[in-house]
This record gives structure tokens, C-alpha cells and sequence, in this order.
């Protein structure tokens, strides 16, 4: 378990005050923020690569904040892989053991032999770094770190530098090696679906802060406000004033479009809804879903895995869809078009 | 890129100019010697430990620089503290000022009248006239050579190299060693050359200091002052020729240095 406490530091224009974050044992703790957020700063300061000014770390109840690095037991995997250039890949990933010359030579053998397999980098185990692929070069990193048993593993950014198809095989093996090993994991991306894939639990950073803290679900679908909402890969973010109908609650975004809502709030309000939860017809439609209104298709947008349909409501609104329904109803560009959707659906904050 | 024949034309005639400039007196220097002298030159055996005499001496310089002028260089590439740029700047002084002032300021300081002087001297080793004389006015006057090019090869290492290293269990002065020292280790090697082969060339500094016992440098002003030219040019021709010979190795390993750096 790792706790942060009131955590303050500044390096030159980068500032975090008072932060204050708390990761379970064993807990993939993901913080997605914008790059640039001094995301960095955070895992070097609690790896003790760099000096806390005010604030306290605690590792399993066991206050490290004035811990030498070397001491604290805290892997850390950069981004650029960051492997000794003037060492080959097996005294790369066996660098760690040879630290305080605690492990015999046989050991060693076998624990390098363990993770590699694990890794599926035996076959590397002679070669010259400058030789590996980037994903090899990042298992490499991975398991130079992860030999070392560490308490604690930090990732900064360690799949962004990778290209697409490489990154998801290593997300896959960064999820395997955690179920393995089971090693407390703060994971640093500003890629939204990286940290909704591998997350137990995700913290939004804006500027040093937190803005949210939650189960992937809970971030996605219950956004804490627009910043949250729009970093999460969602559109439909609206303003409005809600009212109260015979117990029916709408909230109205301009003259012509007011959408039925549940919700506590009262007064001024945000909402978004997530275009995945929208469904369209080309006909109106008795439903349950309390919202059925009339527009038109502005844009039909190909996202490969997904169509994204841009329509006028009176509002933009981005609507998902798959391929098929694409087909079958056959929607072009200027058709009318119905947009269903759930009070429910619609999350305000 | 198209470029006008004329732009590339020019350029080359202009540095052909240079080339020639420098190299015309070199080549006449070793070709023009007789074969003959220069033989009798190698068997000479006051020419041969005079010269021995010069490359031990700038190698003991060299060494004790690595010792310290490492430590130095790396506090320059790594810790920012007051007064950075002042030291920066003091480290070049040397090339700056004339190597006579050097070897003047350097006597001030190892002469018998102050107390460092006197303080090695408690030890019998005494700067002026002798083999240590040499050797600190070498030192003092090429290390800024092995420290810049030091200092520029720890600035090139990323820093996170050794931050992984501290995470991974290694202390400071372990990092040190296994990290920072073996991923510069090309610059250290080739900026312990050019000061090694700058120390060879001194003239000024050493002659202030110890005439005697004679480096090669001294030895070829004697030559040239005392007998004329037709005796200094064979010892200046072989001391040329060794110094282009170090200077091939340490372009050759730069060379190297630098296409390891574009396979990266």
C-alpha cells in the first residue's frame, strides 16, 4: 500500500500542492492526465528520484519520504525504455540483483530465465541493445524491474511510445504479469483507453490535481465534470437550466431541446451522455426511453471499430453505431433521424 | 538539394587554401628530413629519452586529471550550484592566457618561496627544474581539455539512466561506477587523449619551469637556437609524426563514437 500526504513540490514552472492519493495493495492504479502535467514528478517522487518539499510518502504504514532511492524498493519503467547501452540484455535485466550482491550466480541464472520466459525475451538474452525492436526494448525495461521483486512499480507512460499494434500485446502482458506477480502498480498514460483497459482504479489530473478518483466504469460513465467528461473520448457535453414538470425533471439546453433527465440537481447543470449509450431509428418509436427526439445526420464518420453519426438535435450530438445498423438503415448524410436515449443515460453534474 | 556549382566550387578552393596551409609545412617537415639524419636521430640517445621523457610526463598529467578533473566534470554536468559559470569559465583559462604566464603563476606557487612548494618539498619532491615541474605545468595548462570533453559527455547522458540505477538498488558512487562512467567512457577516453597529446606540445609552461631536464619541445628550440636548422628539423619531424599518429587514433575512435550514436 502506498499513501501519499499532502504532497508538495515545485520544479520549475510544474507545481503540485497538496496532493494527496492513496493506492491498495496490490491495486493497478492508473492517473491519466494531458501530458505535460508533471505526471513524471509524481512517480519520481515517490520512487525518491527526486525530493519531496513538503508532505509525507508511506509505504505499508513505513514513512519513506526521507528514504534513499535505493533503499525504498520501487521499480520505475520509463517511457524511452532507458536500458544501459553499454550493457546487453541480460546483464540489463540482471542489473538489479547485482546491486547489493546478495544473489549467487545460480540464482541469478534462474530468476533472468523466469522472467524471460515470462516475457517471451529468452531468445534475446546475448544481443546488444541497440539490435531490439521498441516492444522487445520495452519487455527488456519491464523485466529489469520487475526481477527485483519490487514492493511498488511505477510506469511512466510505458506504452506510449510504441506503436499500436505492439502496444496492445504489451498491455495484454502488463495485465498477465500483474495477475502473476501481483506487485502494487501506479501506471502513469494520457491515453484514455490504455488506463480503462488495465485500471483497477483510474485519478484524472488536471494541473497537478486530481479532478476524479474511480473504477474505470465509474470515471467513464459518471464524469465529475466537462474536463473528466471530455478526456474520456466523450462529446455530448451540455449546459442547461433544469426544471421541474409534475415530478418529471427536464433539463432545457436552449429554446428548442430539453432532454427528461433523473437527477437531484437543480438549477444551472451539465450533462453528458455517452454516444454509446444513444440509439437511432428512422422511425418514431414507442419506447421506454423517456427521450425520442427528431434531427438530422450532419456527418457519418468511419472510426473503423465503430461508426460515429453526427446529428442535429438542436444540439450536435455524437451517436456510436455499429457497421451493420449503418447498413440496414440505411442512413445517408441529411436524413431524418430519430435519437432514443434513457433519462437515465443522461448524467449531470 | 541543388545547390549552384559555382556555391560548391568556391567553398572547395577556399578550404583547399586552409588545407594546403597546414599541410605543406607538415609533409615538407617529415619528407624533407634526410633518411639518413632521421636514423641517426632515433639512435641518438639524448633525442630518444628526451622524447620518452615528454610522453611519460604528459601521461603521469593525464592520470592525475582523470583522478580529479572526472569528479569535477561530472558535479559540472550534473549539480547546478552558485558560482557554476565561474568555474566553467576558470576551467578555460588556461587556453586563454599565454602558457609563460601559466608556467610564471605555476612557479609563484611550487616555488620554494610558498608554502606549497615548501610543503612538498618536506616529501623531497621539488617542482622546479625536475621531472614534476613537468608534469604540473602539463597538467595545468591541457586539462581543460579532458574536463570539457568529460563535462559534455555526462551532459549527453540522459539523467534518468541513473535514476533507474537508484531505483534499482545502486547508490550514488555505484551508479557512478556502473552507469555513468562506462556510458561516457568514449569521451573520457578521447578527452584523455587530446590532453595527453596537448601536453606533449607545451613549450611555454615547461620551459619556466624546468629547462632540465629537457622535453622534446625545449630540446628542438635548443637544437634550433644552438646548431640551426638542419639539426632541430629531425627531432621535430618525429615528434610530428607520433603526434599524428595519436591524432588518428582519437579521430578514428570518435568516428566510431558517432555512428554509435546514429544506430541508436
Amino acid at each position: 500500500m502506498i499513501k501519499l500526504e499532502n504532497l508538495s513540490k515545485k520544479i520549475g514552472e510544474f507545481q503540485i500542492d497538496n496532493f494527496n492519493l492513496s493506492v491498495k495493495e496490490q491495486e493497478y492504479f492508473v492517473i491519466l492526465g494531458p501530458t505535460g502535467t508533471g505526471k513524471t514528478v509524481i512517480l519520481e517522487l515517490i520512487a525518491g528520484l527526486e525530493k519531496v518539499d513538503q508532505g509525507c510518502i508511506y509505504l505499508n504504514n513505513r514513512d519513506i519520504t526521507n528514504t534513499v532511492s535505493e533503499d525504498r524498493n520501487i521499480g520505475m519503467v520509463y517511457q524511452d525504455h532507458m536500458l544501459f547501452p553499454h550493457l546487453n540484455v541480460k546483464e540489463n535485466i540482471s542489473f538489479g540483483l547485482k546491486a547489493k550482491n546478495n544473489y549467487s550466480k545460480k540464482k541469478i541464472e534462474e530468476l533472468v530465465s523466469e522472467v524471460t520466459k515470462l516475457f517471451s525475451i529468452d531468445h534475446l538474452l546475448d544481443r546488444d541493445i541497440k539490435t531490439l525492436s521498441g516492444g522487445e526494448k520495452q519487455r527488456v525495461n519491464l523485466a529489469r524491474a520487475i526481477i527485483i521483486k519490487p514492493d511498488i512499480l511505477l510506469f511512466d507512460e510505458p506504452l506510449s511510445a510504441l506503436d499500436p499494434n505492439t502496444k496492445d500485446k504489451l498491455q495484454k502482458e502488463l495485465k498477465k504479469i500483474h495477475k502473476i506477480y501481483g506487485t502494487t502498480t501506479i501506471h502513469v498514460t494520457h491515453d484514455f483507453n490504455e488506463a480503462v483497459n488495465l485500471a483497477d482504479r483510474i485519478a484524472i489530473i488536471k494541473e497537478g490535481n486530481i479532478v476524479q478518483v474511480g473504477q474505470p466504469r465509474e470515471v467513464f460513465n459518471q464524469p465529475k465534470n466537462g474536463f473528466v467528461a471530455e478526456f474520456g473520448g466523450n462529446k455530448n457535453i451540455y449546459k442547461g437550466i433544469i426544471k421541474e414538470n409534475n415530478g418529471c425533471k427536464k433539463i432545457q439546453i436552449n429554446e428548442d431541446t430539453t432532454f427528461d433527465i433523473l437527477s437531484d440537481h437543480s438549477g444551472e447543470a451539465n450533462i453528458t451522455i455517452r454516444p454509446e449509450n444513444i440509439i437511432v431509428s428512422k422511425h418514431p418509436v414507442d419506447s421506454s426511453a423517456r427521450n425520442v427526439i427528431n434531427g438530422k445526420v450532419v456527418d457519418i464518420l468511419d472510426r473503423l471499430s465503430y461508426i460515429e453519426l453526427i446529428i442535429d438535435i438542436g444540439v450536435t450530438i455524437s451517436v456510436h453505431i455499429t457497421n451493420e445498423s449503418l447498413e440496414s438503415l440505411n442512413i445517408k448524410i441529411g436524413d431524418e433521424i430519430y435519437t432514443i436515449f434513457k433519462a437515465s443515460s443522461v448524467h449531470v453534474f | 538539394m541543388v545547390k549552384k556549382a559555382w556555391f560548391k566550387f568556391v567553398m572547395s578552393i577556399l578550404a583547399i587554401i586552409l588545407l594546403f596551409f597546414i599541410l605543406a609545412p607538415i609533409l615538407k617537415l617529415i619528407l624533407g628530413s634526410e633518411y639518413q639524419v632521421m636514423i641517426e636521430t632515433v639512435q641518438d640517445k639524448e633525442i630518444m629519452s628526451s622524447i620518452l621523457l615528454t610522453f611519460y610526463a604528459s601521461l603521469i598529467a593525464t592520470l592525475l586529471s582523470i583522478l580529479t578533473g572526472i569528479p569535477l566534470a561530472y558535479l559540472l554536468a550534473r549539480v547546478d550550484f552558485f558560482g557554476k559559470s565561474v568555474i566553467e569559465g576558470l576551467i578555460n583559462l588556461p587556453i586563454i592566457i599565454p602558457h609563460t604566464a601559466a608556467g610564471i603563476a605555476l612557479l609563484t606557487v611550487f616555488g620554494d618561496r610558498f608554502f606549497l612548494g615548501r610543503f612538498f618539498n618536506m616529501f623531497g619532491i621539488n617542482f622546479v627544474g625536475s621531472f614534476y615541474g613537468i608534469v604540473i605545468a602539463m597538467m595545468f595548462v591541457s586539462m581543460p581539455f579532458l574536463v570539457n570533453e568529460a563535462k559534455e559527455g555526462f551532459k549527453s547522458i540522459d539523467e534518468r539512466y541513473e535514476k533507474v540505477a537508484r531505483s534499482l538498488g545502486y547508490s550514488p558512487f555505484k551508479t557512478f561506477i556502473k552507469v555513468s562512467f562506462p556510458m561516457n567512457l568514449n569521451h573520457i577516453i578521447s578527452g584523455s587523449l587530446l590532453m595527453w597529446a596537448r601536453g606533449l606540445s607545451e613549450f611555454g609552461a615547461v620551459v619556466i619551469l624546468a629547462y632540465h631536464p629537457m622535453t622534446a619541445p625545449i630540446l628542438i628550440y635548443e637544437r634550433f637556437t644552438s646548431y640551426g636548422l638542419k639539426y632541430a628539423t629531425p627531432v621535430a619531424a618525429i615528434m610530428v609524426l607520433i603526434s599524428i599518429i595519436i591524432f588518428t587514433i582519437i579521430s578514428m575512435i570518435n568516428n566510431n563514437q558517432n555512428r554509435r550514436k546514429t544506430n541508436d
